[in-house]
């Protein structure tokens, strides 16, 4: 039972139109993140490592220890002997028991002895930033305040493997942020794999990312690597990038009249392949309406959507931030011309998934 | 969040059918207490018929629900985790006994237990073993349907948690699914005893009308009140210890809540 192998799992669930079939290994102490579209297998596969969902093929092994294998011999050991500790976006506080009591329940079903689990359980509550809220019974507690206890509650049961099921998702974003950071603090040293649909999570909390659709990964990496190298539309829109799919041709990028060149080195390598199946990436925000010139293009209005700090205009070749002033009078089916700095345009290589873990 | 007596829509108009109900429900009660002869009244209830017949009603609805917790909670959860269609069977089973008119199930725990039944060689029939029997076979449906509905509204999501935290089943079900039942089973206990109390004519059939083994609370009123040694009034004041007793258990019960949830 080596701790130097965290969680290594092949899951495969089979399902009604598809079936879920993703590889990951999380180190040690390290977070994986896991994004993908609602629907893509992302719950069935935190479902499966806590073994509340079995396995049509494949293998869970939690530090070395097989838990779940269906080719022989196989193995099926109950949640309640895993060490893993699901967490989901309610957090199911038990609604008869006190704070504390919810808190020790899991080392008191370790074994731990009452007076000890309950002093280890008024640690975690002041951990997790809620000293002396012991007494308190769940309903008396805000939904922020109940997912810090359902935090301590999973922590206090010493997993070996956290799973993190959109647990920020019914939160308020003030709440949300407190919560994050205290989930980064206090998992600092637990292997974890969280879903969520925020790249903010996943930039926060997690070391690696990996992206799950129609139950496959489609890339995975590092956090800011995978955000920053889309290899589809889904993490473009996560990413909140445009992802324009071209070919590489003449050392640029080109699709139809639209021709873009990059000022990243490895950007222009890539495009060096002439004919190569080539993605443009940009931000919105970094793209100008332009007069007539080189490396302009034209588009049409698709979508109109107000923004924050403006609107974002999105067409069929890119989407473009605006003020709302620049934006005045434009509608649906406009044509517009369009222009990016070369610094500002990266290439990614289409079809490849990136350094798969 | 709904708050406590909250007013609701419901059309003022039901109050009329509403009060008809609550006196459907009082007037025969109020009825029987203004028939209860209070020169003879103590006399009555403290005689040894009626000492005896009370004792026995209370020991063996008692046992009876104490048997019935023992052997329903267990098939509640049974019926509570099993498949729709299984659940729907099972559930079908355990009603039988309630729309079947007591007698009936006095002839059929005859046909099981009697002398000539398949159980005869126990020698149950008749005694008060019999007693508790009867009382068990028509108040187990009640615990069973109480427990079973309160169990499935919980659902498994708690338990599920807790089996993440690991907490093994016997953990489980001590520490989250019966705490969590504890309003149903509450319930449960106070139908399946008061039936039990109330039980007649399955104890008439299986179990005989034998002062001081057999004879319960619902059989001596009906001994007396055909006349067969004491008087009417007789009746109507071991009618009127019944209820008493009755509601002083069921008030108990109430009070008595482990932990349970708000």
């Amino acid at each position: 039972m080596s701790r130097a192998d965290g969680l290594r799992a092949h899951v495969v669930v089979p399902r009604e139109h598809f079936s879920v079939d993703v590889s990951l290994h999380v180190e040690p102490g390290e977070t994986v993140a896991v994004m993908g579209p609602s629907g893509a297998g992302k719950s069935t596969l935190l479902q499966a490592l806590a073994g509340l969902e079995p396995l049509g093929a494949g293998e869970i092994a939690v530090e070395g220890r097989v838990v779940d294998r269906v080719a022989a011999p196989r193995v099926r050991t109950d949640p309640m002997r895993r060490g893993v500790v699901l967490l989901g976006q309610k957090p199911r506080l038990f609604p008869h028991l006190s704070v504390r009591e919810n808190v020790a329940f899991g080392p008191r079903a370790a074994g731990v002895e009452v007076r000890a689990a309950r002093a280890g359980a008024d640690d975690w509550l002041a951990r997790v930033g809620l000293p002396g809220s012991a007494e308190r019974m769940p309903h008396e507690l805000s939904g922020g305040e109940q997912q810090r206890v359902a935090v301590a509650r999973a922590l206090a049961a010493s997993p070996r493997v956290v799973l993190l099921d959109e647990p920020l998702v019914a939160l308020d974003p003030e709440t949300a942020g407190d919560i994050r950071r205290m989930l980064r603090d206090q998992l600092a040293s637990t292997t974890t794999v969280a879903v969520t649909h925020d790249a903010a999570d996943a930039v926060a909390l997690a070391d690696r990312l990996l992206v799950v659709e129609a139950g496959r990964v489609t890339q995975a990496g590092a956090v800011r690597e995978v955000l920053a190298a889309p290899a589809s539309g889904f993490v473009a829109s996560i990413a909140g990038v445009n992802r324009l799919v071209g070919v590489a041709s003449g050392g640029a990028w080109r699709s139809r009249d639209v021709l873009l060149t990059s000022a990243d080195p490895a950007s222009r390598a890539l495009a060096a392949t002439e004919g190569a199946a080539l993605a443009a990436v940009f931000r919105p925000g970094d793209v100008r309406v332009a007069e007539a010139g080189a490396e302009s293009w034209t588009a049409a209005v698709t979508r109109i959507e107000p923004t924050l700090g403006g609107v974002r205009v999105h067409t069929d070749a890119g989407a473009v931030d605006l003020s709302l002033d620049a934006a005045a009078g434009l509608a649906v089916g406009d044509r517009i011309r369009l222009r990016v700095d070369p610094g500002l345009v990266r290439f990614v290589a289409v079809g490849v998934a990136v350094a798969v873990a | 969040m709904s708050a406590a007596g909250a007013r609701g829509y419901a059309p003022r108009a039901l109050a009329i059918p509403a009060l008809i109900g609550l006196a459907f429900l009082i007037l025969p009660l109020a009825a029987l207490v203004a028939r209860v002869d209070w020169s003879t009244f103590i006399a009555d209830v403290t005689s040894e018929a009626a000492r005896s017949a009370l004792l026995l009603s209370l020991g063996t609805g008692l046992v009876a629900t104490l048997l019935c917790i023992a052997i329903g909670v267990p098939l509640a959860l049974t019926i509570a985790r099993s498949g729709p269609r299984l659940a729907a069977v099972l559930r079908a089973a355990v009603t039988i006994p309630l729309v079947l008119p007591p007698m009936v199930g006095g002839i059929a725990l005859l046909y099981l237990f009697g002398r000539a039944g398949w159980l005869g060689g126990l020698g149950l029939s008749f005694s008060t073993t019999a007693v508790i029997l009867a009382q068990t076979f028509v108040a187990l449906p009640f615990l069973v349907l109480a427990v079973e509905g309160a169990v499935r509204t919980s659902g498994v999501e708690y338990e599920r948690t807790a089996a993440a935290l690991g907490a093994g089943r016997w953990t489980i079900l001590r520490r989250i699914t019966l705490p969590l039942a504890a309003p149903g089973i509450v319930a449960g206990v106070v139908l399946c005893f008061a039936r039990a109390i109330g039980e007649f004519g399955a104890t008439a059939l299986f179990a005989g009308n034998r002062p001081g083994v057999t004879q319960t609370m619902p059989l001596a009123i009906y001994t007396a009140f055909n006349g067969a040694g004491v008087t009417q009034g007789a009746a109507v004041a071991l009618a009127l210890l019944l209820l008493a007793t009755a509601i002083l258990v069921l008030l108990l019960v109430r009070g008595w809540r482990p932990g349970a949830a708000r």
